[in-house]
């Protein structure tokens, strides 16, 4: 791969983010905004010395533990962020190949020296690697804004904050559980991400419906041409436990990524986005 | 051959649905793979998803039972009456 792949892909990376921001930081940065407030609404009702109380309690709970041990606690407050993620994920995924083509602007981009392939790469890669990236660094934000009006609680109450510093790195540490979960989570849902691809590229109109309902229409032939029902077996394994879309510790990493059923999901997924590929030469 | 998949979009997307479903049928058979048993426990009854033709069963016989104490207690308030 040359340098000119690289900077050329970069651009397109680049472009994705910068057209749907609203969707990559603005949702993220509310989500954050929510909660900060939220939580300063709930302190605002608790006396200042129960508040300078439990802030001791909490510094001299977390004085001295690991950050890695404690980092997986942190994960409750990702889930807001997380869903958030997935759902504007969706909409990005189902909205951004039908999108070209309604607003014709397809026409210009397939005449840049720019392959479908690499554009639809950009796309997963977008969803893949990308958005999580921004969905850390508001977590972070969030996080460090939540640090400085504890250690301003702390130093008018004369609380030692020792604790706190210790708290904020396991903050930090989860940050890396959290881009991980996302990660690996964009991998075991590959499939879905080249099935909303492939319906974006196809739809002339309701892009989602045409995905939803010709999921369905797949099932109901699977089960009158071959008589089983291996589609609704995989979809349900694939979504009955949530704890396949969490990480909570580094050393389940590998495991989480190689394993059968997220290799075989990346299989399929590839034939989806390989379909997806080939449907964006059809610009009517 | 790549002519007619390429042919227009719904011959493509056509291609694509079979290939996805062959796939998943194949590995499907392959591993035999099986839908996933649910078990809920709770204290007021068990319900087993692998036993359904049972759980019918066993809510029309508790149906049947509902109906017939329904109709004791009716013949019952109207001989009161």
């Amino acid at each position: 791969m040359d340098r000119f792949t690289i900077v050329q892909f970069y651009a397109l990376l680049r472009r994705e983010v910068l057209e749907h921001r609203n969707l990559f930081i603005g949702a993220p940065a509310v989500v954050a905004l929510l909660i900060l407030v939220a939580t300063s609404w709930v302190a605002m009702q608790i006396d200042e010395t129960q508040l300078a109380e439990g802030l001791s309690y909490i510094s001299v709970l977390f004085d001295g533990l690991s950050p890695s041990d404690i980092a997986p606690f942190f994960m409750l407050l990702a889930i807001p962020f997380m869903l958030t993620l997935y759902i504007c994920s969706a909409i990005y995924l189902i909205n951004t190949l039908f999108q070209d083509r309604k607003e014709m602007s397809i026409l210009f981009w397939q005449s840049m020296p720019v392959s479908n392939l690499q554009t639809v790469l950009s796309k997963v890669f977008t969803v893949v690697i990308v958005a999580p990236i921004f969905y850390v660094l508001i977590i972070f934000a969030m996080y460090l804004i939540g640090m400085i009006l504890l250690t301003i609680l702390g130093v008018s109450n004369e609380v030692d904050l020792v604790g706190i510093g210790w708290m904020f790195l396991a903050a930090i540490a989860s940050l890396v559980l959290i881009y991980c979960s996302a990660l690996v989570t964009s991998l075991w849902l590959l499939p879905t991400i080249g099935w909303l691809l492939l319906f974006s590229a196809f739809a002339k109109k309701t892009p989602l419906l045409w995905a939803g309902g010709v999921f369905i229409l797949v099932g109901f032939f699977e089960g009158f041409i071959f008589g089983t029902q291996y589609l609704a077996n995989w979809v349900q394994s694939r979504a009955a436990n949530p704890n396949q879309y969490i990480i909570f510790e580094f050393q389940s990493l590998l495991e989480r990524i190689f394993n059968y059923e997220t290799l075989f999901g990346i299989v399929v997924g590839s034939v989806l986005i390989t379909g997806a590929v080939y449907m964006r030469r059809f610009t009517d | 051959m790549k002519n007619i998949i390429l042919k227009n979009r719904y011959t493509l997307l056509v291609v694509t649905l079979v290939v996805y479903l062959g796939v998943l049928v194949a590995e499907g058979a392959i591993t035999g793979r099986e839908v996933r048993v649910f078990e809920f426990e709770n204290p007021f009854f068990d319900f087993n998803v692998n036993n359904f033709e049972g759980f019918g069963e066993s809510r029309s016989d508790s149906d049947r039972d509902r109906d017939r104490d329904r109709d004791e207690d009716r013949d019952e308030a109207s001989g009161d009456v």
